[in-house]
């Protein structure tokens, strides 16, 4: 199921919203868990056993760490086997056939591929257990001792299948005793609403203009421009529109969760860049495998291996294809780069500094896209109209006129442009108001406009399910 | 503050009223079963099985239950629609563009594919049905109004030119080219379908290149209103309403019309016009009433003048009222609902009439469904 669909928002939201605020709050958990459960198997049907297996895996490890906390070597164990649980569940549902055909194309021996389903969210729940066994291993805290609160966690709808990455220590609190206010509640309606707008207006519209280059038999330079420009855009609106929606449905049921994005494209470098985007990941890869290697609190050399593992991972972590991975150590060596090479120089001039991030971005983003690797070299080339591409013909002149508003209105919208006016205008103490109801009024406008597209669309999944 | 707080609750409840009033009424009421604005079934609420809930299906089709008997469907379609042309500034929603007040589907390239198929059809009819016997083939190939709005509207659009050569040069009909009589104010503004009081030119040329006399003495019947084509559905845009106006002429007022009964396939008396069908699903069935295999329309003026066979889709409906002049009879076939060879049993062919082949290009994109056996 996805959030943004009219079975979501109109029947099993308002079932989860009734059920959660009517019954007393000793059962918000328990209903939590079983929309929890419900949500994940009108998706993925019997995948469901694996998110069971992942949370039971780590509810007994964390429980065992707990009970044997001064005999080391358990503990160990207890580690190890929720880490090669939750890997292998990882490397079997989503890498397997990553390393056959590998193997195949090293080897030249023939092996049949697995061809297994990818469980949606897999990505997200098996770092989300993972982190919380290591937290309760590390004596962060101890291990929650009430199957239902911990279930309640590891499955809770509104984050499980893209994120934020939520961590227990986010939520641990609010788990026991949540309050919740008219404030709260209408901060994650608004969010919700925003979200909803951002995925089903922006994002799908822009993913049109990709589709126009996918599909189109005859690309040109202005073609390809479009894709590039578009295909950033519409990842960010997609994703950041999933976790705005995540967000809110949080705060609505009473959590906070941490914030995923803080405006990446306004960034002048990758490694801001990094720092804005999908921040709940990058967190989980700092705090679990980077510091644990050591961090920059090293040599020179190992601080670029460690980096490089980071990005490798971080790379990996998106998908099972070749072009994640270069898409991964492109960053990796990208910011080593700004580290050690030219950062320093970055920093002096804004207009420079932007330009390079812009080309970056462009650059990997087309990496990310092309899980055919024949295809990166292919698109940078029409880019700048090498091998005889046409500057424009007919097919590329209409998508432009049909989406150049939606990729501008799209640039605008990712830079804080509304929320530095929104502020400035609070500043007036006459305006406060009139902007708050102004909030809410575009929140409704875009909830039913967004409902429109929905009614008049068919399935859309997000991109980052697949993750 | 206070004000906050006044307008936080009524943000809420004016969220909450919509997503529980809304859900409750996909939940609560009676089914739809037709889209008359798309003109296609709805989907009808899923049976819920051990199977279907194990296997996932039941949760798709739900889903698509729920997106065709939301509440207000049209509505939403309309909002959505507006705000697509509107605010983002798009030139088209789900493939319809408006350009001049005329909604069109952008058609950006058609494939060899199904005008091999047409050509081989209109070959193998020719050589089947009429290589002997003294027949006078003629063929015409009735454009899209993308044709002529694409271009100006800057949209990508397929181009007649190369396949009306190709029908030209590759069948053994005498190809009638009628192109540069038409414009994109020949068809209706939110239908597909050309007017018929645009194509007396197109029937002069087709009645002159097949040696017959022009008609004159045109009238037009009352308008019929409104009409809602097939694009303004599609659309969803609020785009004003057709009206269809009908033509007649001297030769008209004493024409017999006959259709084949959709089962027995038995010839029965008709009519030319049916204008209560202005608020059929489909509109464009006043003229003859229809889709039919076979329409039969006697000339009383002139019995004993030639027949003129005429292979068409809907668009050769609205054509053969204006091609009776001149023949003892005009006979309408429509081989996408009937074999050729039983619809030449109910009128069999007389040796020397004239033959036409006059289909749009979207039969033609579709051109399987031409029945040649």
């Amino acid at each position: 199921m996805v959030f943004s669909s009219i079975g979501f928002i109109y029947l099993f939201l308002a079932a989860v919203l009734l059920a959660h605020y009517l019954l007393p709050k000793k059962f918000r958990n328990a209903v939590l868990l079983v929309f929890s459960l419900t949500f994940y198997y009108v998706g993925e049907q019997n995948l469901v056993v694996l998110m069971i297996l992942s949370t039971l895996t780590d509810y007994f490890c964390s429980l065992g760490i707990d009970r044997f906390r001064d005999k080391k070597r358990l503990t160990k164990l207890f580690l190890i086997i929720s880490l090669v649980v939750n890997l292998s569940l990882l490397g079997y549902f989503k890498y397997a056939d990553l390393f056959i055909s590998s193997f195949g194309h090293l080897t030249g021996i023939e092996v049949k591929l697995l061809q297994v389903a990818l469980p949606i969210g897999i990505s997200f729940y098996t770092f989300q257990t993972m982190s919380y066994t290591i937290d309760v291993y590390r004596g962060r805290f101890p291990a929650e001792r009430n199957i239902i609160d911990f279930a309640a966690f590891v499955t809770l709808f509104p984050q499980l299948v893209a994120g934020p990455i939520v961590r227990y220590s986010d939520i641990s609190n609010e788990l026991k005793s949540r309050k919740i206010t008219l404030e709260k509640f209408t901060t994650g309606v608004c969010r919700f609403c925003i979200g909803l707008g951002k995925k089903v207006i922006i994002a799908n519209t822009l993913a049109s203009a990709v589709k126009v280059y996918d599909t189109s038999s005859s690309h040109t330079v202005v073609l390809a421009w479009l894709c590039a420009l578009s295909l950033p855009l519409q990842i960010y609106f997609d994703f950041s529109g999933y976790s705005d929606m995540a967000i809110g449905l949080g705060a609505m049921l009473g959590f906070s969760f941490p914030e995923n994005f803080n405006y990446p494209f306004i960034s002048k470098s990758a490694t801001e860049f990094w720092r804005r985007w999908h921040i709940t990941l990058g967190t989980w890869f700092r705090d679990c495998v980077y510091f644990p290697m050591g961090g920059n609190r090293c040599s020179i050399k190992r601080h670029i291996f460690n980096l490089l593992v980071v990005w490798l991972l971080t790379g990996i972590w998106h998908g099972a294809a070749y072009n994640y991975i270069i898409w991964g150590l492109y960053y990796g060596v990208i910011i080593i780069a700004e580290k050690y090479v030219y950062g320093k120089w970055l920093e002096k001039s804004r207009i420079i500094s932007r330009i390079y991030f812009a080309a970056v971005t462009v650059f990997g983003f087309v990496i990310f896209h092309s899980e055919n690797l024949a295809l990166i070299p292919k698109m940078l080339g029409e880019m700048v109209g090498a091998g005889g591409v046409a500057l424009m013909d007919t097919v590329s002149s209409f998508a432009v006129s049909n989406y150049i508003f939606t990729v501008i209105l799209s640039i605008l919208l990712s830079t804080p442009v509304i929320s530095v006016i929104e502020k400035k205008l609070t500043r007036f103490a006459v305006m406060e108001n009139t902007v708050v109801i102004f909030r809410y009024i575009i929140c409704l406008v875009l909830f039913v406009i967004s409902t429109g597209y929905l009614v008049d669309g068919s399935y859309n999944p997000f991109m980052y399910f697949r993750f | 503050m206070k004000i906050k707080k006044t307008a936080s609750i009524i943000f809420i409840a004016l969220f909450l009223i919509t997503v529980f009033g809304l859900g409750a009424f996909v939940v609560l009421r009676t089914p739809g079963t037709v889209s008359e604005s798309e003109r296609r079934e709805l989907a009808a609420k899923p049976q819920m099985t051990m199977k279907s809930v194990a296997d996932g299906t039941f949760f798709t089709s739900f889903e698509d239950y729920l997106l065709d008997q939301f509440a207000w469907r049209d509505t939403f379609r309309r909002i959505k629609a507006v705000f697509q042309f509107g605010v983002l500034r798009q030139k088209e929603n789900n493939g319809i563009s408006v350009s001049h007040g005329q909604a069109f589907e952008i058609k950006s390239e058609m494939e060899e594919k199904p005008v091999n198929v047409y050509i081989k059809r209109i070959n193998a009819l020719a050589d089947t049905y009429f290589s002997d016997g003294g027949y006078n083939l003629y063929s015409t190939v009735i454009p899209d109004k993308s044709m002529y709005l694409s271009e100006g509207a800057g949209i990508p659009y397929v181009d007649y030119g190369p396949i009306a050569e190709r029908i030209k040069t590759e069948t053994s009909a005498k190809f009638i080219d009628i192109y540069d009589l038409l414009d994109g104010n020949s068809y209706y503004a939110t239908d597909s379908h050309w007017k018929q009081t645009e194509i007396v030119d197109v029937a002069d040329r087709i009645l002159t290149e097949m040696g017959a006399n022009k008609i004159d003495g045109i009238r037009k019947n009352d308008a019929l209103a409104p009409f809602y084509g097939v694009y303004y559905g599609h659309s969803a845009l609020p785009l004003p309403s057709d009206e269809i106006v009908t033509l007649t002429y001297d030769t008209l007022d004493a024409v017999k019309v006959l259709r084949a009964n959709k089962k027995t396939g038995v010839l029965e008396d008709a009519r030319l016009y049916y204008d209560e069908y202005i608020t059929a699903d489909d509109a464009y069935d006043v003229f003859l009433g229809g889709a039919c295999t076979v329409i039969v329309i006697e000339n009383t003026c002139n019995p004993d003048g030639k027949t003129l066979y005429l292979f068409s889709d809907s668009f050769g409906r609205s054509l053969a009222p204006l091609l009776v002049s001149d023949y003892g009879r005009v006979v309408v076939f429509d081989i996408r609902y009937i074999k050729t060879s039983r619809a030449l049993e109910t009128v069999p062919p007389e040796q020397g009439s004239d033959i036409l082949f006059a289909y749009s290009i979207s039969a033609i994109e579709v051109s399987d469904n031409l029945q040649v056996k």
